[in-house]
C-alpha cells in the first residue's frame, strides 16, 4: 500500500507519559472518520527530540513539525491539514520569544544544528518493525562485515574511525575490542551497557526506544569482530518500553536469520539475551554490572583482570555503552574516514546529550564533537526561560562537573570538558539558572551518590558521607570556616582512595563549584547568605515597599498568615512567622518581594 | 619453580615469586603494611585503602593487597603521601566508629586502635555519623554482634565463604551498609555453626564472644597452643587464659575451630564441676582430701581382690583421655590390680574400630587426616548428618569439592554433604550396610577392584570374601545408582569418611578400601572423643595376666562377676538411661570408684567420686585421626593431680610401685608400643580382638577380611544411630547441638 503521507507520531516514554498513545488513536480514528486511511498513514517513531513539546508528530515528506499535541486538538489538525492541506499554524514550534511559527522540522533551530549519527532512524521509522530499519541500510554493515571482513579488519576500521566510548571515560573502542579478541579463552561474551543511571539522562533509553536495531547490529558486528558467542543487553528494569522494543528486535532479529546460528549464512554465530537490572547507579560500572548478570550483589571488582581477560563467568568480555553501539553500523557502512572528518582531534564523531534543567528546549539532541556549549545552549537550546540570566551547565551528571558561564565557549570534547574539571559522562547536560544554589546543587549530587554508592571501600562510603554532611551543613547556616579548607582535602583524597569509578568520580560537582562558584561557598560561611536564595535557613523574604502596589495576592497565598498591611499600601513579612516557602515571591506580579 | 621477580621495597632489594602481590612481598622482607581488610590466607577484596603504597612511575597510589608485582618495581610504603592516605581513611573510619575504647573487649589487640595510634589519628576530623536505628548488639547467643562497631572490611563474609558456609555478607549498600545474614535472620535461623571463625579474623570488636566478656583483657591474656579434645580430629588450638581461667579459644594454625573447640569448652569452667573428692556418708558424699580418697579405693579394691579374687575387680576409662592415662590406667590394673578386666568405654560409642582396622591390615596405616581429606580426588561419606556432627570434616570434604573431587554421600538424611554430593545415596534408615554391600558386590562384579593388591596380601583372597547380592527393596535406591557410585569410588584414590561406626558398617568400608588397594590414607573414622584410637590400643597394657578380661559391655553386664569398678571419665547409666541393667549392675556393686568432670548419673551411685581435669589443663600425648601422636599441653591451669598420679599412687597403694617420675616417662613407653614410622604408625599390641592372648606378635600385613555374617532379615532390625546418640555415649557435656542452644 502507498500512502500520500506518513504521520510520524512520537511514542517514546516521554511522549507517552504526556498522552501521545491517546493522541495517536484519536489521529487513526479521526483519519478514518475522514476516509483518509488509505492515504494518511499513522506511525509511531521514538525519539523525536524536542521531549519538552511532546507529544510530537511530524508530517512527512513535507516535514512539519506539530507539537504539544491533544487528544482534543486533533479533529480540527486531521481537516485542516490532511483533508484540506493547510497546516495548522497554532500547532506549531515558535521560537522562544518570537511570535512567528517555523512550520518545518528542518527549519527549527533546534534540529537544524543537529548532526545525526547514533540517532539516524529517530522520528523515521518504527521501532518496531525490523523492515523499516532494513529500508534505511539496516543490517547491511553487518553484511558487509560477514561476508567482505575479515575480524581484524573490522577492529582496525573501528581503529580508524577514533571512536571513543559513549559512556562516559572515553576509552578507544577498536583498542578495548582488540584487548578482548586477544584474550585466548572461550566463549566471549559482548555486553550492552544500557543501565543509564544519571539523574536527569535519557540518551540511552531514548536509542533503544528510537532505533533498537541499531544496537543490535552494532553489537552483533562487535561480536563478530571479537570472537563473541553471546551477548547481554543489560538494560535497567525501570525502561520497560526500552525493554519491549529491544526484546522484539531481538526476536525479529532472529526470525530474520540476523541473530542466532549461521547469520547470513556465513557460519558466524551469535545469540543475545535481554537482562533487566534493578536499578543501583553502580551497575552502570562495568565489573558491578557483570557482577549483577552473575546474580551476584552488584560490587565493583579490582582491575586488573579487566573485563577483557576475566570478566563475566570469569571470561572475556566486552562492554559498550548503547550509543557506542549504535555508531558501529555506520562507520562499517560509511568508512573510518568519513567518521573521523566529524568531530575534533581526538574526539571524532558526534554524541548525543539529553539536554535538562533550566533550558527552553529541553530533549535529545546529537551534536558533533566540537561543538561550543553556548552552541548548544542557545542555539539549539533556545537558551534560558523566564528571561533569567545563564549560569552554569552541569556535563556528566553525578560524575561530572559545573562548567560556568564564562567558559560556555569551550568546545564540546572528552579533554576540554576533563580540563575544565568536567567529564563527557554518558551525556546528561543540566542547565542551571541564577536562581540555583551551587553549593545545593552540589549538595544534591552528593546526596545521589552517597546513596548509590556499594559501601564496600571506605573512601567512597565514609568518604562522600562526610563531604554530604558538611554540605548540608552549610546549606543549613551551620558551616564552619575550614568546611570549605576540608572539603578541598575531602575531595582529592576520595578520589584517589576509591576503588571504582563512582568514587573516583563522585567529588567532582563539589570540586567544580568549589573552583567556579567559591564565592557561593564563602557567603554561606561567613555572610550567612545564600546568594540565589535557595538555602532555606539563609535567606528572608521581604516586601520592596517602593513596587509594591498592596494588591494582596501575597497575602492570600501566604500560608502561614504571615503578611499583613492595608489594601492598596505596601505589605509587610513577619519573619517569625515565615516558613520561607516562595510561594509570595512566585505570585508576585511586581517583583516586589525579594530574597535575601 | 615458579618464576622469581625482583623488585625494590623502601630501599630493600627483595624477590619473590610471581603473582606474590606487593603486601605479601613486603611482608616476605618483614615490612609490614597496615591493612584493615586484607587477612591472610582470605581472597583480598582491596577496600579498606590502608595498605596503598606509593609506586615510582605510577600516577595513583596503588592498593598492595591486590596488585601484584612486576619486575624492577620500586615501592614506597611509607611516604608522606602515604600516611596522608592511610590517615584519611582512618579519620573517615572514625567518623562513624563510636570511640569507647574502654569497655570494648578488643581494646588493646584492636587493629583499628592500633593504627590511629600509629598515624596519630584526629579522631574528630570528619563529622560523626550516626545512621538512623543503627543496629545495635544482636541477641545472637554465642557470638556478640555489635554492628556500630562494623568498619566493614568484610573478613568475616569471606572467612564464613571460605568455611563453606557463606553466612554472612553485606546488606544495603552505601552508608545504610551492614554484615549480616540473608534476611537479616538471627544467626540461630540463619544456617550458621558458630564455628566463630568470624571472630578470630575481626579486626575490631564487633564480633567477639559471648562467653568472654568481662573475663579479662586483651593484654592480659596468656596465649597457650594446644589440640583440641573434643572430637577424635584434634584441631589446632589456641586457647587464652588470664587471671587463672580461660578467656576464650582461638583456631590454631589450623585456621578453623568448629563450634566444639570454639564454645564447647565452656563447660570447663561451670560453676557445677567437681571441685574435692567425694566420699559416699550414708545417702549424701561429703568432701575429703586426695589422701583420704586414694586410701579408701586401694582399701576397698584390696579388700575385694583379697576376699573375691582379682577378676571380680575391673576398670572403663572413656577416650577423652591421654595416651599416658590410659595406659597407666591398663597397667594399674593388669598389674596392680591383677585382671585383664579393664577396657576403653570408646568401644561402647560404636564398634572397635582401632580393632577392626587392625586385624584387617595389620597396622593403622588406613587411617587419614581431614588434611587427607582435604587432598582427596574421590570421597565417600557414611554416617547421618556427618558434616553437621563434625564440622572440620565436612570443610575439608567441601574444600576437596572445591577443588574438583568427586563426593557420594551414603545419608538417609538431606544433610548438608548431601546436598553437595556428586552422588547422594538416600537409603532407608538403617539399611547403609547393604548399599555398601551392594557397593562390594559392583567392584568385583565389573571386575573394578585391585587384583594385584589382593594378591599380594597374605592370607587372603577375593574368595574369602561372601556378599550376597544387591536387594534394592531393602534400602529404596536402585541398582544403576548403586552401580554409579562403586564406579566412581574405584576410579579415584578414595578416602572413606566414617561417622556410622557400627561393626558392620565398618567391616564394609575396609573391605572397600582393601577392594581398592587402599593401604594408606583411606579411612577417616570420627569418633565424638580425643583419643579413640590410643584408648583402644594402649588400655592393653604390657604385663598381661593369663585370664582372659572382659570388655566393657561385659562388665557391665548385670550378671558379669564384677563386685567392684573404676570408671573414670565414662557415664554408662546418663547414657543408656537405665537400659540393659547397666544401672541395676552398677548400683548392686560393692564398691564404685567414678572420676569426672561432674557429679554424672554413674557418679551418684559412686562410693567414692575423683575430681578430674578437663582436656585443656592437662599434659600428655592423643592418637590423631591421622595416626599421629599429637602433645595436648596443659593450657590452663590444673585443678586437680593429673591422671598419672593418680593411677600411680593408686597402684603404689596396691602394692605395685609403677616407678614413674614423670609424664615424659611414660611417653616414652608409650612411643615405645606406637611407632610412628613414615608410612604411618605401626603398633606393637597383640591382635586385639583376641583379648586376653599373651603373647606379643607382629600381625601380617593384614590376615582377613571376612564380613560378619548377618541375615537380611535380623538387619531389618538394625537401628540407626543418629548423632545424638552417638554424642551422648559419652560424658562430654560438649556436643554441638547442646552448645549452640
Amino acid at each position: 500500500m502507498v500512502y500520500r503521507t506518513n504521520a510520524m507520531i512520537c511514542t517514546c516514554t516521554n511522549c507517552i507519559s504526556n498522552g501521545a498513545l491517546q493522541v495517536k488513536d484519536a489521529l487513526e480514528k479521526e483519519i478514518k472518520k475522514q476516509h483518509l486511511e488509505n492515504d494518511v498513514r499513522v506511525v509511531p517513531t521514538g525519539a523525536s527530540g524536542l521531549c519538552v513539546k511532546g507529544p510530537i508528530l511530524v508530517v512527512q515528506p513535507e516535514g512539519i513539525f506539530y507539537q504539544l499535541l491533544t487528544v482534543e486538538a486533533v479533529p480540527h489538525l486531521v481537516e485542516e491539514h490532511f483533508l484540506k492541506g493547510r497546516p495548522v499554524k497554532s500547532l506549531m514550534y515558535v521560537p522562544p520569544g518570537e511570535e512567528a511559527p517555523i512550520p518545518n522540522i528542518r527549519d527549527i533551530p533546534f534540529f537544524k544544528n543537529q548532526r545525526l549519527i547514533a540517532l539516524r532512524n529517530r522520528g523515521l521509522i518504527d521501532p518496531d518493525e525490523i523492515e523499516e530499519y532494513i529500508a534505511r541500510d539496516g543490517y547491511r554493515a553487518l553484511a558487509k562485515a560477514l561476508t567482505s571482513m575479515t575480524p581484524e579488519k573490522v577492529i582496525a576500521e573501528i581503529k580508524a574511525s577514533g571512536l571513543r566510548g559513549r559512556g562516559g571515560a572515553g576509552f578507544p573502542t577498536g583498542q578495548k575490542w582488540e584487548f578482548c579478541r586477544a584474550s585466548p579463552e572461550t566463549p566471549k561474551y559482548i555486553i550492552c551497557n544500557a543501565d543509564e543511571g544519571d539523574p536527569g539522562a535519557f540518551m540511552d533509553r531514548s536509542v533503544l526506544e528510537a532505533d533498537p536495531h541499531s544496537v543490535l547490529e552494532g553489537m552483533t558486528i562487535g561480536a563478530y569482530a571479537m570472537g563473541g558467542t553471546q551477548g547481554y543487553m543489560y538494560v535497567r528494569a525501570e525502561y520497560p518500553l526500552a525493554i519491549k522494543r529491544m526484546k522484539r528486535a531481538v526476536e525479529q532479529a532472529r526470525d530474520y536469520g540476523l541473530l542466532g546460528k549461521d547469520i547470513f549464512g556465513t557460519g558466524f554465530d551469535f545469540d543475545l539475551d535481554v537482562f533487566q537490572g534493578a536499578g543501583a547507579f553502580v551497575c552502570g560500572e562495568e565489573t558491578s554490572l557483570i557482577a549483577s548478570i552473575e546474580g551476584q550483589p552488584p560490587e565493583p571488582r579490582m582491575r586488573p583482570p579487566f573485563p577483557a581477560q576475566s570478566g563475566l563467568w570469569g571470561k572475556p568480555t566486552n562492554i559498550n555503552n548503547v550509543e557506542t553501539w549504535a555508531n558501529v553500523p555506520v562507520i562499517i557502512n560509511w568508512g573510518a574516514e568519513w567518521f573521523s572528518q566529524i568531530g575534533t582531534d581526538t574526539s571524532k564523531g558526534t554524541k548525543v546529550f539529553s539536554l535538562a534543567g533550566n533550558i527552553n528546549n529541553a530533549g535529545l539532541v546529537e551534536v558533533p564533537m566540537g561543538i561550543t556549549l553556548r552552541q548548544i545552549v542557545y542555539d539549539i537550546g533556545g537558551g534560558i526561560p523566564n528571561r533569567k540570566s545563564f549560569k552554569a551547565v552541569q556535563t556528566g551528571g553525578p560524575s561530572g562537573g559545573f562548567i560556568p558561564s564564562d567558559l560556555l565557549d569551550l568546545s564540546v570534547d572528552y579533554d576540554r570538558l576533563q580540563e575544565a574539571g568536567a567529564i563527557m559522562g554518558s551525556g546528561g547536560m543540566i542547565v542551571v539558572d541564577e536562581e540555583t544554589c551551587m553549593v545545593d546543587m552540589a549538595k544534591y549530587f552528593l546526596e545521589f551518590t552517597t546513596s548509590e554508592s556499594c559501601g564496600r571501600c571506605n573512601a567512597c562510603r565514609e568518604g562522600l558521607q562526610a563531604m554530604y554532611q558538611i554540605l548540608t551543613n552549610i546549606c543549613a547556616g551551620q558551616g564552619k570556616d575550614d568546611d570549605i579548607e576540608l572539603l578541598e582535602e575531602l575531595a582529592p583524597a576520595v578520589k584517589d582512595g576509591s576503588l571504582c569509578a563512582l568514587g573516583r568520580t563522585a567529588p567532582n560537582p563539589v570540586l567544580t563549584t568549589l573552583r567556579y562558584f567559591r564565592d557561593e561557598y564563602e557567603a554561606h560561611i561567613k555572610e550567612q547568605r545564600c546568594p540565589a536564595g535557595v538555602c532555606k535557613a539563609l535567606i528572608a523574604y521581604s516586601i520592596d515597599p517602593e513596587k509594591c502596589k498592596g494588591c494582596m495576592l501575597c497575602v492570600k497565598n501566604c500560608p502561614q498568615g504571615a503578611i499583613s498591611g492595608e489594601k492598596g499600601q505596601p505589605q509587610t513579612i513577619d519573619q517569625e512567622k515565615c516558613i520561607k516557602c516562595g510561594a509570595c515571591h512566585e505570585v508576585c506580579k511586581f517583583e516586589a518581594v525579594t530574597v535575601r | 619453580m615458579s618464576k622469581q621477580i625482583t623488585l625494590n621495597i623502601d630501599e630493600q632489594t627483595v624477590t619473590v615469586p610471581e603473582g606474590t602481590t606487593i603486601l605479601e612481598a613486603a611482608g616476605m622482607a618483614e615490612i609490614e603494611i597496615p591493612r584493615l581488610c586484607y587477612f591472610e590466607g582470605l581472597p583480598p577484596s582491596g577496600t579498606c585503602r590502608l595498605c596503598l603504597v606509593e609506586i615510582e612511575g605510577q600516577e595513583r597510589l596503588a592498593v598492595s593487597c591486590t596488585q601484584r608485582v612486576k619486575e624492577g618495581m620500586v615501592v614506597h610504603t611509607r611516604t608522606e603521601r602515604v600516611s596522608e592516605a592511610r590517615r584519611f581513611v582512618l579519620e573517615l573510619i572514625w567518623s562513624t566508629h563510636p570511640g569507647d575504647c574502654t569497655t570494648c573487649e578488643k581494646s588493646g589487640a584492636c587493629d583499628l586502635q592500633r593504627y590511629t595510634y600509629e598515624y596519630d589519628v584526629d579522631k574528630a576530623r570528619y563529622p560523626m555519623y550516626v545512621p538512623e536505628g543503627s543496629p545495635g548488639t544482636h541477641d545472637d547467643p554465642l557470638i556478640e554482634r555489635n554492628l556500630s562497631l562494623c568498619i566493614l572490611c568484610g573478613r568475616c563474609i569471606r572467612v564464613c565463604r571460605e568455611q563453606g558456609q557463606g553466612i554472612l555478607d553485606f546488606m544495603q549498600r552505601g552508608m545504610a551498609t551492614v554484615v549480616t545474614t540473608s534476611l537479616d535472620k538471627p544467626l540461630l535461623e540463619s544456617g550458621c555453626d558458630f564455628c566463630g571463625s568470624c571472630i578470630a579474623v575481626c579486626p575490631v570488636g564487633c564480633l567477639v564472644e559471648r562467653n568472654r566478656k568481662l573475663r579479662g583483657r586483651e593484654w592480659e591474656l596468656e596465649p597457650k597452643e594446644t589440640r583440641c579434645g573434643l572430637c577424635s580430629l584434634g584441631c589446632d588450638l589456641v586457647i587464652d587464659v588470664a587471671h587463672g581461667r580461660i578467656v576464650r579459644t582461638r583456631p590454631g594454625k589450623d585456621g578453623y575451630l568448629c563450634v566444639r573447640g570454639k564454645f564447647g569448652w565452656d563447660f570447663l569452667v561451670s560453676e557445677d564441676r567437681l571441685s574435692q573428692p567425694l566420699v559416699r556418708d550414708g545417702d549424701a558424699f561429703r568432701e575429703c582430701s586426695w589422701d583420704e580418697a586414694l586410701n579408701t579405693v586401694a582399701q576397698h579394691l584390696a579388700k575385694i581382690r583379697e576376699a573375691r579374687g582379682p577378676d571380680t575387680v575391673g576398670g572403663v576409662i572413656g577416650g577423652h583421655v591421654s595416651n599416658e592415662a590410659i595406659y597407666l590406667f591398663g597397667k594399674l590394673f593388669r598389674a596392680g590390680v591383677g585382671t585383664n578386666n579393664v577396657d576403653s568405654a570408646a568401644g561402647l560409642a560404636g564398634a572397635n574400630v582401632a580393632a577392626q582396622v587392625l586385624d584387617a591390615f595389620g597396622n593403622l596405616r588406613p587411617l587419614s587426616s581431614a588434611a587427607d581429606l582435604e587432598r582427596a580426588k574421590t570421597i565417600l561419606s557414611v554416617g547421618p548428618e556427618l558434616g553437621e556432627s563434625y564440622p572440620r570434616a565436612r570443610l575439608a570434604i567441601k574444600r576437596a569439592v572445591g577443588k574438583g573431587a568427586k563426593l557420594i554421600v551414603v545419608d538417609p538424611s538431606e544433610s548438608e554433604l548431601a546436598r553437595l554430593a556428586t552422588i547422594h545415596l538416600k537409603p532407608k534408615a538403617g539399611t547403609e550396610v547393604v548399599v555398601l554391600e551392594g557397593v562390594i558386590r559392583t567392584l568385583i562384579d565389573e571386575g573394578l577392584h585391585d587384583t594385584e593388591f589382593l594378591s599380594s596380601c597374605e592370607g587372603s583372597s577375593e574368595g574369602t570374601m561372601s556378599v550376597g547380592s544387591y536387594d534394592a527393596s531393602l534400602t529404596g535406591i536402585a541398582d544403576a545408582e548403586v552401580q554409579e557410585a562403586a564406579k566412581l569410588f574405584a576410579k579415584g584414590r578414595a578416602v572413606i569418611a566414617l561417622s556410622d561406626l557400627r561393626e558392620e558398617t565398618v567391616a564394609r568400608a575396609l573391605a572397600l578400601l582393601m577392594l581398592t588397594g587402599r593401604s594408606k590414607h583411606g579411612l577417616l573414622a570420627l569418633f565424638p572423643m580425643a583419643n579413640p584410637w590410643g584408648a583402644a590400643m594402649l588400655i592393653r597394657g604390657d604385663a598381661i595376666p593369663e585370664t582372659a578380661g572382659l570388655s566393657a559391655q561385659q562388665m557391665l553386664d548385670k550378671d558379669s562377676p564384677i563386685a567392684a569398678l573404676y570408671v573414670v571419665t565414662a557415664d554408662p547409666v546418663g547414657s543408656f538411661g537405665g537400659k540393659d541393667g547397666v544401672k541395676e549392675k552398677l548400683s548392686s556393686l560393692e564398691f564404685l570408684v567414678v572420676q569426672d568432670l561432674f557429679l554424672t548419673k554413674t557418679a551418684q551411685l559412686a562410693d567414692v567420686v575423683l575430681p578430674l581435669n578437663g582436656f585443656l589443663e592437662e599434659e600428655g600425648t592423643v592418637f590423631g585421626a591421622g595416626g599421629k601422636l599429637l602433645t595436648m599441653t596443659a593450657a590452663a591451669p590444673a585443678r586437680h593431680p593429673p591422671l598419672w598420679q593418680v593411677f600411680s599412687k593408686l597402684s603404689e597403694r596396691l602394692d605395685h610401685a609403677m616407678g614413674y617420675r614423670s609424664i615424659r616417662e611414660i611417653r616414652t613407653k608409650v612411643k615405645e608400643l606406637i611407632s610412628e614410622g613414615k608410612e604411618g604408625p605401626t603398633y606393637r599390641f597383640p591382635s586385639l580382638t583376641d583379648k586376653g592372648d599373651t603373647r606379643a606378635k607382629g600381625l601380617p600385613p593384614f590376615s582377613r577380611f571376612s564380613l560378619p555374617e548377618t541375615s537380611w532379615s535380623a538387619r531389618s532390625q538394625i537401628s540407626t544411630l543418629t548423632p545424638a546418640q552417638e554424642a551422648t555415649l559419652d560424658s562430654n557435656p560438649a556436643n554441638t547441638e547442646e552448645v549452640a542452644k
